[in-house]
């Protein structure tokens, strides 16, 4: 199990656990977190599944590729060295615990 | 609990956005959500795609259990709404319960339009607008199926995509002289017209079908107006939508004329009825000098939150979103910003024989849309110019060593 931790734009922290094998988004849709949207479901197109990632216990994320990295520059907050599409986010057994802090707002 | 009562008719993208939107605006008064599935609200995209590829592939849910329950939001499924009793303000289900309402949102979404030719009601031959339609579709598919879809829309070709490898072959027929004729340019038809082609799918323009032949076992082939005879053991119909109107006709709501059709609503996303709304695909409302009529899940989804700020009193001024779409048909994913309907010149960015390029699409001198094919980038920064009302001058479109990033700072004078 993964601790995932979301930090709302106001400061209000949410920890929920969550299986290897759901995106970060399907995580935070699942346990209702406000503030990741995800009205693509997935299709890496909508880019209201935005999330700042700050901590990963180390472990590595999957690499960024072409299209994500484009589709960034698609958000409604704009993007940070650390921002990261949630959907494109797998959660691993590598990962003990993820920390992300939500933009202010997805659209 | 005493305080307003929103009922919404259609748990769909539209429908469930705009519950989750009104407790984003702090309203605390009883929502209701009615759906006519069985199933919990999904994710319906996918129906096209993924979840016609195996029997073990269902679509995601919009929304988990949890949050309805968390945010008071009362679903109720299987549940068709059948009258709307506009000066009592409150709606009949199909168990004759009464519903009051103060607000009304019907987000009832788009129903497939028919097809008729001889024999098209024989086994075998499906139409594709929900999960249930899906998992029969699914159900009758075998690596032997010889599948004729009818219409080279978005659905035709996205379905072509999906199951060219996973049944024995894939024959589209459209009646248009081009795929995608209703929705693109020339130029994104030609292009995925050839990529298709190039996979192994038969894809026949300027054609439509005569009839439909069948045996026991169900659809055995489909006779084109050609006189071709093409052997078929599934049948899709894939010709295209109308807005699902029946509800509100009946209820003597105002309906939008052909060719878009529709609930007529105003730049409020009002219909005729006092407290009532309608979204998504099913509501035609006027947009930029036009009445138009979209079906897509950013159009739910935008007029969902629309509304949901309407009611609340939040809506500053009318429904003015840009619109936008994609289309993942096998490798290729088309997306497409703004509206076309009204281009008359058309510039194209990059390279056609390059696998990814972007047309940009000109009414005189306003830049109305952008078609991309596999450029999300070019895509995702459109959206945001077509936002901003940027002045993108077709030279400067055609650049590519031009940033399109930069044109982001500049407004058009007016």
């Amino acid at each position: 199990m993964i601790e995932v931790i979301f930090c709302a734009d106001d400061g209000t922290e949410t920890v929920i656990t969550a299986e290897p094998g759901v995106s970060l988004m399907d995580a935070a849709i699942d346990n209702a977190i406000e503030g990741v949207v995800g009205d693509c479901g997935g299709s890496m197109t909508c880019a209201t599944c935005h999330v700042f990632v700050t901590d990963t216990g180390g472990a590595a994320l999957p690499p960024i590729e072409t299209a994500e990295d484009e589709t960034l520059d698609g958000t409604a907050t704009p993007r940070q060295q650390n921002s990261r599409l949630s959907c494109q986010i797998e959660l691993t057994d590598s990962m003990s615990t993820v920390r992300v802090v939500l933009p202010k707002s997805q659209w | 609990m005493t305080g307003p009562k929103v009922v919404v008719i259609g748990a769909g993208h539209a429908g469930v956005q705009v519950g989750a939107s009104l407790r984003e605006e702090g309203f605390d008064g009883d929502i209701l959500l009615l759906s006519e599935e069985a199933e919990a609200p999904y994710h319906r995209p996918p129906l096209s795609k993924t979840v016609l590829q195996s029997p073990d592939s269902t679509p995601r849910r919009l929304r988990s259990e949890a949050f309805f329950d968390r945010k008071d939001i009362r679903l109720q499924l299987g549940t068709r709404a059948t009258s709307i009793d506009v000066a009592a303000r409150a709606v009949v289900t199909c168990t004759g319960i009464t519903l009051p309402f103060d607000h009304l949102v019907l987000a009832l979404g788009s129903m497939n339009r028919s097809l008729r030719v001889p024999g098209i009601d024989a086994a075998g031959v499906y139409h594709l607008r929900s999960l249930e339609d899906a998992g029969r579709i699914q159900a009758r598919l075998t690596p032997k199926t010889r599948l004729v879809i009818v219409g080279a829309g978005f659905i035709g070709l996205e379905v072509a995509a999906a199951l060219k490898d996973a049944v024995g072959d894939v024959t589209v027929i459209e009646a248009a002289d081009r795929v995608l004729a209703r929705s693109c340019s020339e130029l994104t038809s030609s292009y995925l017209l050839e990529r298709h082609r190039g996979n192994g799918i038969e894809i026949l323009t300027s054609t439509a079908v005569e009839h439909v032949e069948a045996d026991s076992s169900g659809v055995t082939a489909v006779v084109d107006t050609n006189g071709v005879r093409h052997e078929a053991t599934a049948l899709l119909v894939a010709v295209g939508a109308v807005a699902n109107t029946t509800l509100a006709r009946a209820s003597g709501l105002t309906e939008a004329p052909p060719p878009h059709s529709g609930i007529e609503v105003d730049s409020s996303l009002r219909t005729s009825a006092p407290g009532v709304y309608a979204i998504g695909d099913c509501a035609n409302f006027p947009f930029r000098n036009a009445s138009l009529r979209l079906e897509s899940v950013q159009n739910a989804v935008d007029q969902g939150r629309y509304v949901a700020a309407h009611i609340t009193g939040s809506a500053a001024g009318a429904y003015d979103r840009v619109p936008w779409f994609w289309s993942d048909q096998g490798k290729e994913r088309l997306q497409i910003a703004g509206l076309s309907h009204s281009a008359t010149e058309w510039v194209v960015r990059g390279d056609t024989a390059s696998g990814g390029f972007s047309v940009f699409g000109y009414a005189g001198r306003s830049l109305t849309c952008v078609e991309s094919i596999n450029r999300p980038g070019d895509h995702v920064i459109a959206r945001k110019l077509l936002e901003l009302g940027a002045d993108v001058r077709p030279e400067q479109a055609a650049d590519p060593k031009l940033d399109l990033g930069e044109l982001l700072s500049v407004r058009t004078g007016d």
